[in-house]
């Protein structure tokens, strides 16, 4: 559906669940992945994205939208990523940066990694592992050897009920 | 962000796990080792290490001094949980290391995990020994602030890698503690002075392709020996003499000196004789400015306020 010859100012990605979305070059060249193939020629046509699905791709554009509008000023790019950061959840969350590790966005990846780290700030490790739904399948004596490993980490966390 | 039980982090390959243990604090991503099996290791994969002795022991109430035994000592357990992968870059501030001998096992430990960028802050009673530098056949720069510099003449080996070295707040015990830099890292290009206290002279050779010293005290006289030095940069007041005995290189020298050494030293006559390559030559001195370009053997000067012709007069008179 794009256009076919010369450099095609729009180009088509589509998701791994079949959506078609459009998106101007000048943003979607934040993915590396992608301007490799648009430099490479293969951009013609229909880009297929195999490992990221329809709703975690629409979500990738609007921030590549959002970010491509914004002149060089690292100030505004920090604060947008934060406030379009700011709402999603943990599961959108590893979708997103799953997909920015494939797209090869080092921006996206560098901010939400950044915002899944944050988590883990000085809290207990009771307090990640809730957060971030682990599953403990140390055994009470295992779980006691490492923690006594590396026993001085633990001073000076907030202190938690199971930690 | 709102909570969700399910574990979503299980469908993240380790490497995104690690990306995002890099950007949490040195010790919260060590603390992540506890959280299930599968995060046992992966705090060890992390390459950058930032690390203050606040960090690994905790200080009582007000200027409660911590056993600074118990900081080395769980810095070097640290290292060696982490034997097998690699630090790139190792950051660590310390308010007093006395034990010495403990801190040059971490040393040893940092060069077989093949640190690339070493960042060491002291406090003054810590004895900094030359010879570690050569330890770090992988260091490439290094930062040393706060303590004293001394020099160990046993050690025969080299160190091909260092390329940056910044010494701030060093003190020199001994002659020689920076020839042994000069002589032993093979590659060093870059060196940065800053508020060290030398000796009255300074002896530059080596490799370097460019000098910065700045607000060093003591350094009245500095020679230089240096095939490859392509910049210089000087800022102080105390500075008397400059020989530029080998610098056929030297393109760019900058200097903020006190007017009255720009009057007892004879700089445009050794300048046009000791450095054929000058191309740029900045001189700041009380709050005036001016530049002399070298062209050809044929000095084109620059004045660009009045009082330089008092300079101009005392010069070529």
């Amino acid at each position: 559906m794009a256009a076919e010859t010369g450099t095609p100012t729009t180009l088509t990605l589509k998701s791994n669940d079949d959506e078609l979305f459009s998106v101007a070059e000048s943003a979607a060249i934040l993915s590396v992945t992608i301007r490799n193939m648009v430099e490479d020629g293969c951009a013609g046509g229909v880009i297929p994205l195999d490992n990221v699905d329809g709703k975690t791709l629409a979500s990738v554009i609007t921030y590549m939208n959002g970010i491509s509008a914004i002149p060089a000023d690292e100030e505004k790019k920090k604060s947008y990523r934060d406030k379009f950061l700011s709402d999603k959840d943990f599961e959108t969350l590893a979708d997103m940066v799953l997909a920015a590790n494939y797209l090869n966005m080092s921006c996206l990846m560098d901010a939400v990694s950044a915002k899944i780290a944050q988590v883990m700030e000085k809290k207990s490790v009771g307090w990640v592992r809730r957060k971030f739904g682990i599953e403990n399948d140390y055994t009470p004596e295992e779980e006691a050897a490492v923690k006594e490993e590396h026993k001085w980490t633990f001073e000076g966390v907030e202190t938690d009920d199971d930690n | 962000v709102p909570e969700n039980n399910e574990d979503f982090i299980s469908k993240l390959p380790d490497e995104i796990l690690v990306s995002i243990l890099s950007r949490t604090s040195t010790k919260d991503s060590i603390r992540s080792c506890v959280l299930s099996k599968r995060w046992r290791d992966l705090y060890k994969f992390v390459p950058s290490v930032t690390l203050r002795c606040t960090d690994l022991v905790k200080r009582g109430g007000d200027h409660d001094a911590h056993s600074s035994y118990l900081v080395t000592n769980r810095l070097r357990n640290y290292l060696l949980l982490r034997s097998g992968s690699r630090i790139r870059s190792f950051s660590f501030r310390c308010c007093e290391p006395r034990s010495s001998d403990r801190f040059v096992s971490c040393v040893h430990s940092l060069a077989r995990l093949g640190v690339e960028e070493l960042v060491l802050h002291f406090s003054l009673p810590f004895r900094f020994s030359c010879h570690l530098l050569f330890e770090m056949q992988s260091l490439k720069y290094f930062h040393l602030k706060w303590c004293y510099l001394i020099r160990n003449w046993k050690s025969q080996k080299y160190c091909n890698s260092l390329q940056t070295l910044e010494l701030t707040s060093v003190t020199v015990l001994y002659y020689g503690a920076l020839d042994c830099i000069f002589s032993n890292c093979l590659s060093l290009e870059s060196l940065k002075i800053e508020e060290c206290t030398f000796y009255d002279k300074l002896w530059i050779s080596g490799s370097l392709k460019s000098l910065q010293i700045k607000a060093c005290k003591g350094v009245k006289e500095i020679e230089m020996g240096a095939p490859n030095l392509v910049r210089f940069e000087f800022i102080d007041s105390k500075l008397r003499k400059l020989i530029f005995k080998h610098v056929p290189q030297l393109q760019t020298i900058y200097l903020r000196v006190l007017y009255e050494f720009l009057r007892i030293y004879p700089i445009r006559r050794t300048l046009a004789k000791d450095l054929p390559q000058l191309k740029s030559l900045s001189v700041y001195t009380e709050g005036d400015f001016f530049q002399v370009r070298e062209n050809k053997h044929k000095p084109i000067l620059y004045f660009f306020v009045g009082v330089f012709f008092y300079f101009f007069f005392n010069f070529s008179g």
